[in-house]
Order: structure tokens, then C-alpha cells, then sequence
């Protein structure tokens, strides 16, 4: 779900970063800098904690734990998508758009049919490390209470008060994941390459 | 709002507990990175496979479990860590091990020309290493190492999570003393990461299109 939304936030991010209009340009700019530049447990808290006492709408947006700190890993790694894929965009030669524009295609369909496909191509290295970094991120999660692979970890820890081994077991796992994930990332990006 | 500004001073202490270890980390980071990178481009293959393994062990786990591991795990085996200890160790091996990336990648991207001309002056390998292929290698490096600073500010905000009294642990133990600051003080915390990181990323921005 976290993959899913951050990449979302980064496609309509990017597009926003690279559109005609300044305000969107510039909203978008400000939502990446200012998401990029504070930590996601933050962010986490924030959400969690801080946003039940907006005065006013406050009391309606008490989300519960797993929603915030999914939510606040979707604003950061959004954030950095956005990076990535508006740089992707910009590496694609601007001989691409101008002849979609001659062939009569609307800035949205030239970004569809055109950009978007190659600008993917181009960023996939490192979306492919984000994905890995948000799937570390999941961590961060346990500790307003949401049990994940490490939440359970802590829990049993709480019961039986051996630690060592299991965070050397969750360790180990997340570093089997995390192979591959960078190994499917690396076959993918094989997959899609031009160059024979 | 009278607690929000009593709850100020310890925000602000906090804040210099996240300076002094960001930095800590940062100096403990580069040296590991240095001599892991180094090593790394240039020992032969079979010496380098150890090495690459703990350094894909240490990016591939998660910090947070790292400096779990270290906090809680390590105490079993009769090592006992300070909890700001524990915070700065897993920090700096954890970019250590990108730095030695970065160090890495810049040695190897030097023009193989370079070596050969120098080889061909009659240098040792290491003078070589010393004299021609690092210095222009260190340029290479300074804008990822400026953005692994910001990572590792960000990233230091875990250590609130075994009770080290930074920014981030400041915050909620006033928040914990007074819920109705919570909104204030959370505001703040995010502004101060924000206005400390931001002008690092911009740094880091500047200097690669300087050294490009």
C-alpha cells in the first residue's frame, strides 16, 4: 500500500513539478523540499499525535496508528519519487515531446503516450532503491504501535526477554528481503532496457 | 501556550543532543567509509567478498533494528551500550557502509588513464592512490557526503526511540507532560529538522552542478 501510494504522490507530483503552471509548479516544489528535508518518524508523529489538536476539524482527524504512519511514509518516500521522476522527465531529450507535439498529441497525452513511459525507463534504478528504503522505513511503524515483522519481535521480547537472537532474526530477514528486492529491481530494469 | 514556551529550552537542548550526534556519526561514518571504501577498490576480488558482505548486510538492515540490536541485544553477550552510544554506533555503521560506497564508486570512476600515467612516472601503487586517483576522487565524493549528512540528521531521530533525549524525544516528553501542546510542539520539531536539512540539501545540490 505504502509502494502504491508513494508512487502515486510521485507520478502526479512530478507531473506538477514539470506542468505549464506556475502555482502547480511551485505547490508541488514546496510539498517535496519541505517532505524530503524532515524524518519520516516526524512526519509519523505529526500525524499521529499533533493533528487531533487542529483546532476546529481537529477532533475528526484522529487516525489510527496504522493510517498515520502509513501515511506519513507516503508523504516522504511520495516526496522523493517526485524527485526522481521529475529528473527522469527532464532526462528524456526534449526532441521526444516536440515531435509528440507535432504529431498533434495534448500535453497530457504527450506525458502519457510519451514522456512518462521513457521517463520510467530512465528512473527505475532509483525508484527501485526507494521502494527497498520505504520497505526499511515499515519499521519505523512499530513504534506507535503498530505491529509489524519488528513490532511482533519487540512484543515477544517484552514476554520472554531474549533479544539478541531475534533482532538478529529480524535483521536477517529484512536483509533477505531487501536482496531481493534489489534482485527483481535489477531483472526488471534488464527486462526494460533498449540496449541489447 | 505557557507550557508550549516552557517546553522551548528543552526542545532547543534537544536540538544540540541531534547536532552532536548527527556530527559524531558523520566523522565515525567517513573514516569507516574511507578505509572500507578504499580497501574495497582496491583489494582483489576474493579479499573484497567478506567486506562486501557486511557492508550489503549493514545498508540491507533497517536502522532502526540495528540500533535495537545494539541497545537491547547487545547487553546479552555481556557488552553494555549507553543508549547515546548505541544511537551513534549504529548511525555511524550505517553510513559508514554508504559512504564506503561512495568512496568506492568515486576511486573507481577515475579515468583508468590516470593510474597508468602515473604508473608510467614511476609512482608505488600507493603513492599513486595517494597523489593522483584520491584528490580527485574527494571532489567526486562531496556531494553525496553532503547529502549523507542530511540522511543521517533525518535518520538520528530514531535514536528517541531508545530514549536518547534529542530533538524528537524532547518534543514527546513535553507533549507527554501536556497533550494540548502537542500541535505546537510537533509543528515546531518539523520546522527545526526542516530549516537544519533543507540548506544541506541545497548545499549538496550546488556543489554537484559546481563539480559536474
Amino acid at each position: 500500500m505504502g509502494v502504491v501510494g508513494a508512487l502515486a504522490v510521485g507520478t502526479v507530483g512530478a507531473a506538477a513539478r514539470v506542468s505549464a503552471s506556475a502555482p502547480a509548479r511551485a505547490a508541488a516544489t514546496a510539498f517535496t523540499e519541505f517532505f524530503r528535508n524532515t524524518p519520516p518518524l516526524v512526519q509519523i508523529y505529526f500525524l499521529a499525535f499533533a493533528l487531533p489538536k487542529l483546532p476546529g476539524i481537529g477532533p475528526h482527524l484522529v487516525l489510527p496508528a496504522v493510517v498515520a504512519a502509513t501515511l506519513g511514509l507516503v508523504l516522504h518516500q511520495g516526496a522523493i519519487n517526485i524527485e526522481i521522476l521529475r529528473a527522469g522527465l527532464l532526462a528524456v531529450p526534449d526532441g521526444q515531446s516536440e515531435a509528440a507535439a507535432a504529431l498533434g498529441l495534448s500535453r497530457i497525452d504527450q506525458l502519457r503516450y510519451v514522456l512518462v513511459p521513457q521517463a520510467v525507463r530512465i528512473s527505475l534504478p532509483a525508484l527501485g532503491n526507494n521502494v527497498i528504503s520505504l520497505f526499511k522505513n515499515t519499521t519505523l511503524v512499530a513504534s506507535i504501535g503498530v505491529l509489524d515483522l519488528f513490532g511482533e519481535a519487540n512484543d515477544v521480547i517484552a514476554q520472554i526477554l531474549v533479544s539478541a537472537e531475534l533482532f538478529l532474526t529480524v535483521g536477517v530477514v529484512y536483509v533477505v528481503c531487501v536482496a531481493l528486492l534489489g534482485a527483481s529491481f535489477r531483472a526488471l530494469e534488464r527486462r526494460l532496457s533498449l540496449a541489447a | 501556550m505557557s507550557s508550549y514556551l516552557v517546553a522551548l529550552p528543552a526542545l532547543a537542548r534537544g536540538l544540540g543532543t541531534t547536532f552532536v550526534i548527527a556530527l559524531v556519526s558523520m566523522a565515525l561514518a567517513l573514516t569507516f567509509g574511507f578505509v572500507a571504501g578504499i580497501l574495497r577498490a582496491t583489494l582483489p576480488r576474493a579479499l573484497d567478498l567478506p567486506l562486501l558482505g557486511a557492508i550489503e548486510f549493514l545498508r540491507g538492515i533497517p536502522l532502526l533494528v540495528l540500533m535495537y540490536f545494539l541497545f537491547f541485544g547487545l547487553p546479552q553477550f555481556g557488552i553494555h551500550t549507553g543508549n547515546n552510544e548505541a544511537a551513534i554506533a549504529a548511525l555511524a555503521l550505517y553510513a559508514g557502509a554508504l559512504a564506503s560506497e561512495i568512496v568506492r564508486g568515486a576511486i573507481v570512476s577515475i579515468p583508468a588513464g590516470q593510474t597508468e600515467a602515473a604508473a608510467a612516472l614511476g609512482l608505488s601503487r600507493f603513492a599513486i592512490l595517494r597523489l593522483v586517483v584520491i584528490p580527485q576522487a574527494v571532489r567526486r565524493m562531496l556531494p553525496p557526503f553532503v547529502a549523507l549528512f542530511a540522511l543521517i540528521v533525518e535518520s538520528s531521530s530514531l535514536a528517541a526511540l531508545i530514549d536518547v533525549t534529542d530533538l524528537l524525544q524532547a518534543a514527546r516528553q513535553n507533549v507527554e507532560r501536556d497533550p494540548n501542546i502537542a500541535l505546537s510542539v510537533y509543528t515546531t520539531v518539523l520546522i527545526a529538522y526542516f530549516l537544519v536539512n533543507y540548506p544541506i540539501s541545497i548545499a549538496s545540490r550546488r556543489l554537484e552542478k559546481r563539480l559536474a
